[in-house]
């Protein structure tokens, strides 16, 4: 029998609401007024800026949706199983964000929108496909299997997209070295050091907020539907 | 007895769709002898996993609309070795489909393996079915309850066919003495080892998920 604690979400989603404005009108203004044009890519590398962002954001997404789903599985409480929904959703966008995003750097820099070689752009991929297709299993199933049915998927997806980033690494491989991973520290001008560390702060932010938002909608609409319900039984 | 009719069943279509697609993507593909040799190991496999999703969405469904499904999850059996059970069953078929197509696609694209050569493909087609098979018994079980559960098969499976594909094919092309692929270095060992680790994550994945999907249908 699947059960919910309830929780007053209501002060956390004022908190980061007011967080993520602030972080956002921060990272717009050292995005657009303070980072230098960079030596090779000018103007360009301020695609960068919304592209790492959302990328980010978008792994995060999907390991909060398997930690959703399996928390769901052991514990059988449909707060988690709204985790896992309200964070898929944002993944779409977030992961169709950096797809776009990344290729129209890509072709604006180099002159291709798409490499078959390059295990990022791959994994990004399979998650984009990943994540629809748990949005669409979840719109066709009802009531109590709807839950533990999605979160077998949203589980077995995850070693898939792991593996995938293992064969493009193994057989192809192209993406411009990260800046920020590199072992003798960030290859970069500390302004885009700064720009980056704040549009990452900012869309994680942002992603919270809407994930709160997202799961207060949910509640909201399955009281709804169970006075409604209510209603017509009576 | 009913295993072997399901089996009739399921794997002519399998395999005339499978034989379908080799001919399609061969027929498709730019003409000359050595792109279709490159080709080969890749359509050999697409064909196979394209082809195999057909009986795995059966495997469940077939019996669900016989009624006998909620039989055997009636009964005491462990619902992990249901999926064993499936898993095994889904497994022979897609491996018989997969040594059936390995010579039509060495003979129609023009392959010239030796006979150790050929026999590492029919074992790494075997490996590959393992973990396909398993991830397809959990899938299609949790599109069981679904509505437009046929439409939702592929689209659930196909996004767990990507990391699999290219190993496979890698590892397949470079038994039969094809230079097939992109720039880096072949490396066939550490293809067989994403392969295995395929098989082994999803069969233990679908052991221990399976129930959950069971319970729900």
């Amino acid at each position: 029998m699947i059960q919910e604690k309830k929780m007053n979400l209501r002060p956390l989603a004022r908190w980061l609401a007011a967080l993520s404005l602030i972080l956002i009108a921060c990272s717009m203004y050292v995005v657009f007024f303070r980072s230098p044009e960079e030596r090779v890519m000018g103007e360009r590398i301020r695609i960068l800026y919304v592209h790492v962002g959302a990328a980010w954001v978008a792994y995060l997404s999907y390991g909060v949706t398997a930690f959703g789903a399996a928390m769901f599985l052991a514990r059988r409480d449909r707060f988690w199983d709204r985790v896992a929904a309200a964070s898929a959703e944002w993944g779409v966008v977030l992961t169709t964000i950096t797809l776009l995003s990344g290729s129209l750097w890509a072709r604006s820099v180099n002159g291709w929108w798409w490499r078959w070689d390059d295990p990022r752009l791959n994994l990004t991929l399979i998650l984009w496909f990943l994540y629809v297709g748990y949005l669409i299993l979840r719109r066709a199933l009802d009531g109590e299997a709807r839950a533990a049915v999605s979160a077998v998927v949203a589980i077995a997806g995850l070693p898939a997209a792991v593996l995938n980033h293992f064969a493009t690494l193994l057989f192809r491989t192209y993406h411009p070295e990260s800046i920020m991973g590199r072992p003798d520290g960030p290859a970069a001008d500390d302004t885009f050091v700064w720009a980056l560390v704040l549009s990452l702060a900012a869309y994680s932010a942002l992603y919270g907020w809407l994930l709160v938002e997202r799961l207060r909608l949910s509640q909201v609409r399955d009281l709804v539907a169970s006075v409604r319900a209510g209603v017509v039984s009576d | 007895v009913r295993t072997e009719l399901r089996a009739r069943e399921i794997l002519p279509p399998t395999l005339v769709f499978a034989l379908l697609a080799v001919v399609l993507l061969g027929q498709a593909a730019p003409g000359t002898a050595s792109d279709l040799l490159r080709l080969a190991p890749g359509v050999l496999w697409v064909a196979l996993l394209l082809g195999s999703t057909l009986g795995l969405s059966r495997t469940l469904a077939g019996e669900a609309e016989g009624g006998g499904l909620a039989g055997t999850l009636a009964s005491p059996a462990d619902r992990g070795a249901i999926f064993v059970g499936k898993w095994l069953a889904s497994w022979g078929h897609a491996v018989l489909v997969g040594w059936l197509l390995l010579p039509v696609v060495v003979a129609l694209y023009r392959l010239n393996p030796s006979l150790s050569g050929f026999l590492a493909a029919a074992a790494i087609v075997a490996l590959g079915c393992a973990g396909w098979t398993a991830a397809g018994v959990l899938v299609s079980g949790a599109a069981l309850t679904a509505r437009a559960r046929e439409m939702l098969v592929p689209v659930l499976l196909y996004p767990l066919a990507l990391p699999l594909v290219l190993p496979a094919a890698r590892a397949t092309g470079a038994v039969l003495g094809v230079e097939a692929g992109f720039g880096a270095a072949p490396s066939t060992s550490g293809a067989l080892l994403l392969i295995g680790a395929y098989a082994l994550i999803y069969v233990v994945l679908g052991f221990l998920l399976f129930p959950f999907v069971a319970d729900a249908a």
